[in-house]
């Protein structure tokens, strides 16, 4: 089965009907989003009724705890009162024949929904991270900085995913970024980078009371 | 928030589109499948392609394990020789029509989901599985042991326990006490989309509301909806008459 994830959109409309548009020219069994729906850009509500209205299984970010600034002031309250039910973590179980394979879906780590996992993050702080949350994969966003790390562990074999950020990439690349997990005998991770109006989205921020900064972060990746 | 979860669709094409019609209209933000696609009736393989052009997240049942795996054993405790018998049809019709791209989802999908909520800095963990979280086909009626029922939640760390297989709904709140403080969990059947079993033989299945107060210290903070719905049994057991399904399959559609 193929699993699609996503996260980090930061209402930022434009991206994320162009990842939408995507998404669904895809055979794709399940999808999640990993948080971050709000803050940086204008369209925080839009964001939220597509997502409401598809029925995603969605994580809380940190960015979607936060309440002062005008990026987070636009949020509907009917929106709200969905941002602070969002779970935490969701937790896939497989039972394969070749034994038990559990997938942890998290914002940011599982110990904290603003930490960090970063490619050069140490690899046994890593491990026991995983090790306390009994995770054999574990798909994170938060950074912004996509990477697939394979870290052997005794006999086992763990993955760690950052799926790269939908709406405000940081890795130099401004086209959006998500995973496609997909589960057979083996485990495959695909990264999908989408083209998007980048204009469109660096414009609305030009013409808001955000910082004009955000429009070139986005137009640069950074 | 709200939570649409569904299960035992048991290949009845008519039930899962009513059910699609009728979960519209209660706008749920989140849907999950608590497994049990195939078997019992004629469209094992549109059931699955409807569930996954939607992409909803589900879990494996006791018989999307047997055939997902070509096994002559669906994992269903029949009663009699007779149940036995038909059980063993409606498991060859099965395993001979699903086809290999369907055959192959059933064998992928996961054996439990768990959300984890983190409100009012308390954790609430939502647990969905088929059967219980020990064994996929292992039964949770509404008479269940209450300390044998806590067992297996404490055993899971499940706060809310969704799961169905018995096809027959309902709702346990049961009160423990965690570290000097009152502690309720909720054991949920979510009942059956398209063969259930409590002699109403509408289809049926549960919006879980979560809410910011909703709390394990609190037993009315979560609020289990359940729902019922009714769609064209007679297509469905037709349908059934005219296979090589036996026909009980129709009179039990028919009758709850």
């Amino acid at each position: 089965m193929t699993i699609a994830l996503f996260s980090d959109i930061h209402a930022n409309l434009p991206a994320f009907e162009a990842f939408l548009n995507d998404l669904d020219s895809r055979d794709v069994d399940a999808v999640y989003c990993l948080g971050d729906l709000i803050g940086y850009n204008v369209w925080p509500n839009e964001i939220i009724t597509a997502i409401r209205q598809r029925k995603v299984g969605t994580l809380a970010g940190n960015h979607d705890q936060k309440t002062t600034g005008y990026a987070y002031e636009l949020v509907s309250a009917y929106h709200r009162a969905y941002l602070n039910t969002l779970p935490a973590h969701i937790r896939l179980e497989f039972k394969f024949s070749a034994g038990p394979l559990n997938i942890v879906l998290a914002h940011g780590s599982t110990r904290s929904i603003n930490e960090y996992v970063l490619e050069d993050t140490d690899e046994s702080y890593v491990l026991g991270m995983m090790a306390e949350a009994d995770a054999d994969i574990l798909c994170v966003g938060h950074s912004h900085l996509p990477y697939h790390r394979i870290i052997q562990s005794g006999d086992n074999i763990k993955h760690v995913i950052n799926i790269g950020s939908v709406g405000k990439p940081k890795d130099g690349d401004p086209r959006g970024c998500y995973v496609l997990l997909t589960l057979t005998e083996d485990i495959n991770v695909e990264f999908i980078r989408v083209s998007y109006d980048i204009e469109k989205a660096a414009k609305a921020i030009k013409a808001s009371p955000l910082p004009n900064e955000l429009a070139d972060r986005l137009r640069n990746a950074f | 928030m709200k939570i649409a979860l569904f299960s035992d669709i048991h290949a009845n094409l008519p039930a899962l589109e009513a059910f699609f019609a009728d979960v519209e209209t209660h706008q749920p933000d989140a849907v999950y499948c608590l497994g049990d696609l195939v078997g019992y009736n004629i469209w094992p393989n549109e059931v699955i392609d409807e569930i996954r052009k939607r992409r909803i997240p589900c879990i494996a049942g006791n018989y999307d394990f047997g055939i997902g795996r070509s096994s002559d054993d669906c994992g269903c405790a029949y009663k009699t020789d007779e149940e036995k018998a038909l059980g063993k049809i409606s498991i060859a019709y099965t395993n001979q029509v699903v086809k290999n791209e369907q055959r192959a989802y059933l064998r992928t999908l996961p054996a439990h989901i768990r959300l984890e909520f983190q409100l009012n800095n308390d954790k609430l963990n939502v647990l969905l599985v088929h059967g219980s979280p020990r064994k996929v086909n292992e039964y949770l009626f509404e008479d269940r042991d209450e300390k044998s029922l806590l067992r297996i939640m404490e055993q899971a760390d499940a706060d809310v326990m969704c799961f169905g297989h018995t096809h027959q709904p309902y709702h346990r709140i049961l009160p423990t006490v965690v570290t000097d403080e009152s502690h309720y969990r909720h054991a949920i059947n979510i009942g059956s989309v398209g063969k259930p079993k409590d002699k109403d033989p509408r289809g049926g299945y549960v919006v879980l509301h979560i809410n910011e107060n909703s709390s394990v210290k609190d037993k009315d903070s979560i609020w289990v909806e359940f729902i019922r719905f009714n769609y064209d049994i007679e297509k469905a057991a037709t349908a059934v008459e005219d296979s090589p399904l036996p026909n009980e399959y129709a009179d039990m559609l028919r009758n709850g």
